[in-house]
């Protein structure tokens, strides 16, 4: 029957049996000894004859052949198993009409159990039917929500095995299609990696890269790259990789999806073997307008990927000071000291002058370097952070708390103190739109102050040794 | 190309066969013991799989050597436990002042192994194709004494075996030998990691399109791999410190 021809009223479950009544095929009643008799033929091998029984029996036959899979007699399990994989698509008492009502009102806690019951009796076949309700006119929305509900619902194996045995091309297309334009849908980077997963199980490498992304910006799990990864390099993909770079430089994304995005693409490359993909690619502009992290990061995968001199290039003529830092990092890695140091005192030039450079971007460059084990260098920019106007915010205080962190470090407690004490005191002359945080959501000044008692004891305790 | 197309294609002589994909990536290797029960991974792809006699004999060694086997020769067997020089098996002379072993049989030389500067292996642990055996040394050098031999196999797993879980009409061939299509999901089991050869994977994809995969795995490669994963477990248990990723049996 075509879809088209589906009753698509949203009906109340107990319904349902009525509805579908009569449209089901005749089926004989179920003998009494339904279950004996089956066990009887499943323990002599007649695996065949169990599943014409199970069929003709109806959804009571499907019902006991099922708990025969599940918790029979031990010897009769397998068989029962095996019985039970062929045949519950053929035999379940879920016909696709049934799925109807359930998808208009998906989410519905009263549905829950009759979509558990359609899952166990279509197994991964409940993919096929939702692929071709995506034609059902109001239905379209539904099936995208009901995709990873099904996904969680087994192993992407048994998903991949079904459509791989799927001789019905018009079925794989739309479910192609369904896998496709959901993973523009599901914000659940779960459901995303399952999709990636099943693509790659049937070869359908043209189409993981595009999930993985949309993965990878939800989740920043490397998975996503290694699913892309294994996609490009099996598929023969190489090209995309520029490919995707040069649209997001034309693109409209934004500076975070952004970034996000050039992060993956460069790693993918990496870890397909294609580095040299990326050379080009990218402009300096590009790297220009990433957040601080996401540049930093950018630089390392290039520096692994041993394309020191494509990431030189891509920080030519930069003012930026975390950039500066970068630049002065790989100038160093190449033994071109007076490069290194020109480029890094430009930076602390750019922080301590202040001019248009704000508080909050002076303080994630002490931050990428801090993060680079450059220590010395983070605390140089954080103190210049104290020194220079506007005074008394709370990237003061920020800078201030990384500096007793420092102190700490090396024991000096004094002077951790020393800089615990004068944060407290900025923190507490906040306007109302700067809060101070501490630790897990903890109040910041609250928090200060027992960390600011530890030291003095702490303190106390060195001075006394 | 779909599956019914390249079936009508072949039913009537055109189709052309697929062209072969090579597959250079790194192949993971196993090495196992008998009865394995600790699991060391090493970070060059290894994964040593011992049981408590192997495990033992690398803790005690100073150091671990392969003896290379020449082509087309046979293979000396090692001594037995507590013999030094035992007629028609495999000797091991450690020359301090040279800073080598000599490999002999009675008075016949086999090879001869250069030691790093400075390193007296007073005990060491020797792998020679799928054997992997504890001598020990006098201070004084000489030949040394057999203490304990054990068998190694070696598991070979594809790089990306896994693309091939729905493929059909799969055969796949390691030089002579056919390979099932476990070995070639789930690891291709070796007895000397030297007679590991390229291997060939042919099939229909899951959608249809049929495909020839050629690995070209070198077992000088592979072998050295192993060596140096052994090596650094040696290393890393003499510093006092069990392995990162190791997981040990009860």
């Amino acid at each position: 029957m075509g879809v088209r021809g589906w009753r698509v009223a949203v009906v109340p479950i107990a319904t349902l049996v009525w509805a579908a009544a009569p449209e089901a095929p005749r089926r004989a009643a179920a003998p009494a000894d339904l279950g004996s008799e089956l066990v009887r033929r499943l323990a002599d091998g007649d695996v065949g004859g169990a599943v014409e029984l199970a069929r003709a029996a109806g959804p009571a036959g499907a019902t006991v052949l099922r708990d025969l899979a599940v918790s029979g007699p031990p010897d009769v399990v397998p068989v029962a198993m095996h019985a039970w994989n062929a045949a519950r698509w053929e035999i379940g008492p879920g016909r696709a009409a049934d799925v109807v009502p359930l998808l208009g009102s998906f989410g519905a806690a009263s549905v829950r159990a009759a979509w558990d019951g359609f899952l166990a009796s279509r197994g991964p076949g409940t993919l096929a039917v939702v692929a071709r309700l995506m034609d059902t006119a109001g239905f379209q929305e539904g099936a995208f929500r009901v995709v990873p509900l099904v996904l969680s619902a087994m192993p992407p194996i048994e998903f991949a095995s079904w459509l791989a045995a799927c001789e019905d091309p018009a079925v794989l297309a739309a479910v192609r299609r369904l896998l496709r334009e959901s993973a523009e849908r599901v914000p659940d980077a779960g459901a995303l990696a399952r999709m990636c997963e099943t693509m790659l199980l049937l070869w359908w490498y043209a189409d993981v890269p595009s999930v993985a992304v949309r993965g990878w910006a939800f989740s920043r799990d490397d998975a996503f790259v290694r699913f892309a990864a294994a996609a490009v390099r099996r598929g023969g993909l190489e090209p995309v990789i520029a490919e995707a770079l040069r649209r997001l430089r034309e693109g409209r994304a934004d500076r975070a999806a952004r970034g996000d995005e050039i992060l993956f693409w460069v790693r993918v490359a990496a870890a397909a073997g294609a580095g040299d993909r990326i050379r080009g690619a990218l402009r300096p502009l590009d790297v220009a307008r990433l957040p601080a992290r996401d540049a930093a990061e950018l630089i390392l995968e290039c520096r692994r990927l041993g394309l020191a001199d494509e990431a030189l290039r891509l920080l030519e003529g930069t003012n930026v000071p975390w950039l500066l830092y970068l630049r002065s990092s790989l100038c160093r890695e190449a033994g071109d000291v007076a490069g290194a140091d020109a480029h890094l005192e430009a930076a602390f030039a750019r922080i301590g002058r202040g001019e248009d450079l704000d508080q909050a971007a002076a303080f994630e460059t002490g931050e990428v370097m801090d993060r680079a084990g450059d220590v010395e260098a983070a605390v140089r920019v954080w103190s210049l952070i104290i020194d220079r106007p506007p005074h008394g915010q709370i990237q003061d205080v920020n800078a201030l708390l990384r500096l007793a962190r420092v102190a700490e470090t090396r024991g000096d407690f004094a002077a951790a103190l020393a800089h615990s004490e004068r944060a407290l005191e900025i923190s507490r002359d906040l306007g109302a739109e700067q809060t101070l945080i501490g630790p897990a959501g903890q109040r910041g000044t609250e928090w200060l102050m027992r960390a600011i008692l530890e030291l003095r004891r702490r303190a106390g305790g060195a001075a006394r040794n | 190309m779909t599956k019914v197309a390249w079936m009508l294609l072949a039913a009537v002589g055109t189709a052309e066969p697929p062209a072969e994909r090579v597959i250079a990536l790194p192949a993971a290797l196993d090495i196992v013991a008998a009865v394995p029960r600790f699991r060391f991974e090493a970070v060059n792809g290894v994964v040593a799989h011992l049981d408590a006699a192997s495990l033992g004999a690398l803790a005690l060694a100073d150091l671990v050597v392969r003896i290379p086997t020449p082509p087309a020769s046979a293979v000396p067997p090692m001594g037995m436990p507590g013999s030094r020089d035992e007629p028609g098996a495999m000797v091991v002379d450690w020359s301090p002042t040279a800073g080598r072993l000599e490999v002999r049989m009675g008075t016949v030389p086999l090879t001869a192994i250069a030691l790093p500067p400075g390193v007296a292996p007073r005990r060491l642990a020797v792998v020679q194709q799928d054997r992997l055996a504890l001598l020990v040394f006098p201070a004084v050098g000489g030949p040394g004494t057999w203490v304990w031999s054990g068998g190694l196999d070696y598991v070979l797993r594809l790089p990306e075996s896994e693309q091939y879980a729905l493929c059909r009409e799969m055969t796949a061939r390691a030089g002579d030998r056919r390979l099932e299509r476990s070995e070639v999901l789930q690891g291709i089991r070796w007895d000397q990691v030297d007679r590991i050869a390229p291997v060939r994977v042919e099939g229909v994809s899951p959608g249809g399109d049929r495909f020839v995969h050629v690995y070209p795995l070198d077992p000088a490669e592979l072998e050295d791999r192993a060596v140096r994963a052994l090596g650094e477990l040696v290393r890393t248990l003499r510093a006092g410190a069990w392995p990162a990723g190791a997981a040990g049996g009860r």
